[in-house]
């Protein structure tokens, strides 16, 4: 039975990755704690059901619109009003971003309403070694992790993710290099909508969606920058990972009750002891 | 400079004003409501619940107040869903609004804390969602419950169930930690127990729970006859999803109080189907009112014409409250505080939300449970038996 | 500790203020008395994090920790059967206690995480305080014995005491702001390594700023519970207050004597009038003065000077370029 377990932690740590990418990306860059993310991905999951559900039109068409309009808005709000602020020390962008996401979230509440609302699939479940999984979330944990290790690749390979990473590393040299700081900031932040987006996405095959879920999402991907590393995409991955299967595990250990809590008594711990996540300064990339 | 500029700025103090009340003969009734934030969407169902309440009873031209007609005026605030909030608009409400007659606030936590104000101002206060004992529970002689207690229905639902499914004898309960879940699956506890059924698995889930397949392996593993889950709406649409996701089968599954809304059979679609629940009414119920609507199927009808959807126990409780407010008024012939609470003590009130006594310690007395099942995309009464619209099914889908 | 003209004049300005306010109490009706009740504990919770957060910049987003936990601790020794006023006390002692206990270790961090530590806090606060039953109550809550009396001896005795908490707030940050504690303060806040090369114990500075903000914290929470008479973890660790504070001391001018004062007035002015008019975008538009604030007035009122106002709108420009003037002065 154990595996079941693990298996179940997989699975929502795979979403739980997609999920913090973006959150990290944005803090480890722009040094930005970005309170508007857990309602961007309530933002991609409510276009994906509006796509799906209004305007009748398959998901896998939805969802990259969904994503890139997250992408551009991401992009604007960074470039019109974040860039202004921010050199200023943390407690002023993230309490901008708070503003932000009270805006975003009332907005939220009076375009989509708060009644819970879902994609319903029917793809049934899959059953290896006494283990059942269902194949939704399969897919869209797989979906998920490509899309994260797409990014990955484009970090190391493409030349505007190694801008964005010489950007990471020293701000003043890669002025110095040429690199426009103003589009490659804006770029980021764009990158992280656009994965809160299909971190949406997937949610909304899953869970059913209401505004207030940007709450708990933002508190996931807190905790899992921290274990992870700030501003590194493996780091996200295995911070997710970790958080999953923590959270089973402390619902078999300390019982249902705990299981959320044991994710930030987790972060605490790590914050105090390991500063830079489980994967240190090595996951820099 | 610094020292001028503090003491100029620290002097101007803008005068708070306060919104003047309406100089006109009605009786205004003060609703704190959660318009936003994490129970918006009750709050904006109880708002419908008084509105319809209203516009009917000035439809009549008023409530005859010892001759004089008046009309009925509902005030509202939004609370935020912040109980702190909501204590401060009660006492806007008291002390600004002068409302005769105050709503509880939805939910229990902050029914209780505003219940506090409302005493120490001795102005009654109907509820509309409170249904745990505990928040009856500080012998408050202006706190007025719609709602019977959490009990009657647990022990209404394990008395049915013993009956008509004799191999039920493992309960799995599952408990969203928050006041009315926890306390009503606490009822359950004690009612299972008490009629000789095994509690096999008792636990409560963190608010901000997003994954039970977890806990719904725990529970699969122990093989329970009878699954019951109490918590919000989405999260019951989770669990019954990784129910299926699990194949986690059982002969009865009972959730409280999703199924009720619609919203539960769209989120779930096929899933629905067998889900068993509870209910303090039903239209089905038709009780007769001949103050307001004429019967409970007539109101349904009403809500349906107004809202577009049939109203659930929710909308229903909002207007009884208003209802036997006015009622108590009427009876009483003044708007007097003393008067009014005397009445609603002793009066046994017939509205179409079936009979409603709220006896010396303020919570409805009137044990009128339902028992409640969804099959073929309805919610059918199972019990009592004079109600009965259908027989129970025993067993949940596999597959979506 | 210096004490110069302008110090008196502040103090005795203060004392002022708080006078007329306790005067008041005798003939405002109900309905203010709660709203002037609601003020001051803002009042004390801004002065309180203006210790560390004003003073000494570190960005504590832990208020609320401080406030649930008094509010507990309070709530718990008085449904025990301790008397009020002494449940309060007792109240300061666990937030001094929990504020060592959290200082300590978060204290060394820097920044972010020192921010998102104490973030951390609070939510593991409100799940505890949710599943130690046996201690809170749980979820169902904690009643607290109500207090005696007509509405109107209700009301003031609770503005009183809450005006009393912020006049002790007052005190102390006036205080800090003139004593060589604050003045090493402010020290940290600019440059933490230079304060210790110049003589200051910087560890020591740190938590004793910490542990004055949560005893007021804490207070402030007990006052509270006392006066609801019923509290519930939901209600007592509310995540969005934490931040709200920091905005209203970000309002009035953080690091000063009156700029918790200013912010905390101006922002509950702004919160009424666009909660009274604006009942169902009132949060987007909180939100919208937030942003705004934080925009236009990142110094707060305090912080400016006359001609900043002038200059303000083309101070903009100068101010928000910096994205490329990095990249301007890297070259």
């Amino acid at each position: 039975m154990i595996s079941q377990y693990i298996v179940n932690g997989l699975l929502t740590g795979g979403l739980y990755a997609c999920l913090a990418v973006g959150f990290s990306l944005v803090w480890g860059v722009l040094n930005v704690v970005n309170m508007l993310h857990g309602s961007m991905v309530v933002l991609g999951a409510y276009f994906c059901l509006y796509g799906v559900q209004q305007l009748g039109l398959p998901l896998y068409a939805v969802a990259p619109v969904a994503c890139l309009i997250l992408f551009v808005f991401g992009y604007a709000i960074q470039r019109g009003l974040l860039n202004r602020v921010i050199t200023q020390p943390i407690l002023i962008t993230l309490t901008l971003t708070f503003g932000l996401d009270l805006i975003v979230n009332n907005l939220v509440i009076h375009v989509f309403s708060a009644t819970p609302q879902s994609l319903v699939t029917n793809f049934g479940t899959v059953e290896f070694a006494g283990v059942r999984v269902p194949v939704v979330r399969v897919s869209g944990m797989l979906v998920a992790v490509i899309l994260t290790l797409v990014l990955y690749w484009l970090l190391r390979h493409s030349k505007i993710g190694r801008a964005i990473i010489a950007v990471r590393m020293d701000r003043h040299a890669a002025a110095l290099m040429g690199i426009r700081i103003p589009h490659i900031y804006a770029l980021t932040f764009g990158i992280g909508a656009f994965m809160a987006g299909a971190a949406g996405c997937a949610m909304a095959l899953i869970y059913p969606v209401t505004p207030m879920m940007s709450g708990v999402f933002l508190g996931k991907a807190f905790v899992i920058c921290v274990l992870g590393g700030l501003g590194s995409v493996p780091g996200a991955i295995i911070g997710g990972l970790v958080l999953g299967v923590v959270e089973g595990l402390g619902t078999l250990t300390l019982g249902q009750q705990w299981a959320t809590s044991v994710g930030f008594i987790m972060m605490m711990a790590v914050i105090v002891l390991f500063p830079t996540g489980i994967m240190g300064k090595k996951g820099y990339e | 400079m610094r020292t001028t500029t503090s003491i100029i700025a620290a002097l101007s103090f803008a005068a708070l004003s306060a919104a003047p009340a309406i100089a006109q003969e009605t009786i205004k009734l003060g609703a704190p409501l959660a318009l936003t934030g994490p129970l918006a969407d009750a709050g904006a169902k109880s708002k419908q619940g008084y509105d319809i309440c209203v516009s009917a009873v000035n439809d009549k031209g008023g409530i005859d107040v010892g001759g004089k007609k008046m009309k009925l005026e509902l005030v509202e605030y939004d609370y935020q869903s912040e109980t702190n909030r909501a204590v401060q608009i009660v006492q806007r409400l008291i002390n600004v609004d002068k409302v005769p007659f105050l709503l509880s606030p939805y939910g229990s936590g902050d029914t209780k804390a505003t219940a506090v104000v409302a005493e120490r101002y001795g102005v009654p206060m109907v509820a509309a969602a409170a249904a745990t004992k505990s928040v009856f529970d500080q012998k408050f002689q202006n706190l007025f419950g719609v709602l019977f207690p959490n009990d009657m229905i647990t022990e209404a639902e394990v008395a049915y169930y013993k009956k008509h499914v004799p191999a039920v004898k493992r309960v799995a309960v599952l408990a969203l930690n928050s006041l009315f879940p926890k306390a009503i699956a606490g009822e359950m506890v004690k009612s299972a127990t008490g009629a000789g059924l095994e509690v096999v698995f008792n636990t409560t889930y963190s608010p901000d729970t997003s994954d039970f397949s977890n806990v719904l392996t725990q529970i699969k593993g122990l093989n329970p006859d009878w699954i019951y889950a109490t918590g919000y709406t989405q999260d019951l649409i989770l669990i019954r999803r990784q129910m299926a996701d699990l194949g986690l089968d059982v002969k009865v599954l009972t959730m409280t109080a999703g199924p009720s809304y619609p919203e539960f059979k769209d989120n779930v679609k096929s899933l629905a189907e067998n889900v068993t629940t509870n209910s303090w009414w039903h239209q089905n119920a038709n009780y007769s009112d001949s103050y307001l609507f004429g019967s409970s199927l007539k109101y349904n009808e009403a809500f349906n014409a107004k809202f577009k959807r049939d109203a659930t126990y929710l909308e229903a409780a909002a207007t009884a409250a208003c209802e036997t407010l006015a009622l108590a008024i009427e009876e009483a012939k003044s708007t007097s505080a003393d008067a009014v609470r005397k009445v609603l003590h002793e009066k046994t009130f017939n509205t179409f939300y079936g009979p409603i006594h709220y006896g010396k310690l303020g919570q409805n007395e009137v044990n009128a449970a339902l028992v409640m099942q969804i099959q073929n995309d309805k919610l059918l009464v199972l019990a009592p038996e004079n109600l009965k619209q259908g027989e129970l099914q025993i067993g949940v889908p596999k597959k979506k | 500790m210096i004490i110069d003209r302008a110090f008196v004049l502040k103090i005795a300005f203060g004392v002022l203020l708080f006078a007329c306010g306790a005067v008041l109490s005798a003939v405002l009706d109900n309905y203010y008395l709660q709203v002037g009740t609601t003020l001051a504990m803002l009042c004390s919770l801004c002065w309180a994090w203006n210790i560390v957060g004003g003073y000494m910049g570190y960005p504590a987003l832990c208020m609320i920790s401080f406030f649930g936990i008094g509010a507990y601790a309070g709530g718990i020794a008085q449904a025990a059967g301790l008397p009020e006023t002494f449940a309060w006390l007792v109240a300061a002692g666990v937030g001094l206690l929990f504020a060592l206990l959290l200082g300590v270790p978060l204290l060394r961090l820097k920044g972010h995480y020192f921010a998102v530590g104490t973030i951390a806090s609070v939510e593991v606060l409100r799940e505890v305080a949710n599943n130690w039953e046996q201690l809170t109550g749980g979820a169902i809550g904690l009643n607290l014995p109500i207090h005696a009396g007509s509405p109107d001896e209700v009301g003031r005795f609770f503005y009183l005491a809450m005006l009393g908490l912020a006049f002790l707030a007052f005190l102390i940050t006036a205080v800090v702001d003139r004593t060589k504690f604050g003045f090493g303060l402010r020290c940290i806040r600019q440059n933490e390594q230079a304060a210790s090369m110049v003589g200051i114990d910087v560890f020591k500075y740190k938590v004793g700023a910490f542990v004055l903000t949560g005893v007021l914290g804490a207070a402030t929470g007990a006052i509270y519970a006392s006066m609801v008479a019923f509290i519930e973890p939901k209600d007592a660790f509310n995540l969005i207050m934490t931040i709200e504070i920091p905005v209203m001391v970000m309002l009035g001018g953080m690091g000063t004597i009156f700029g918790p004062l200013i912010g905390g007035v101006s922002y509950v002015i702004l919160k009424e009038f666009v909660w009274a008019y604006f009942i169902n975008w009132h949060s987007g538009l909180l939100g919208l003065i937030v942003v705004t604030v934080i925009y236009f007035l990142p110094v707060g009122v305090l912080g400016l000077t006359w001609r900043d106002i002038f200059k303000k709108f083309g101070a903009s420009r100068s101010t928000t370029s910096v994205a490329s003037d990095i990249a301007r002065s890297a070259s």
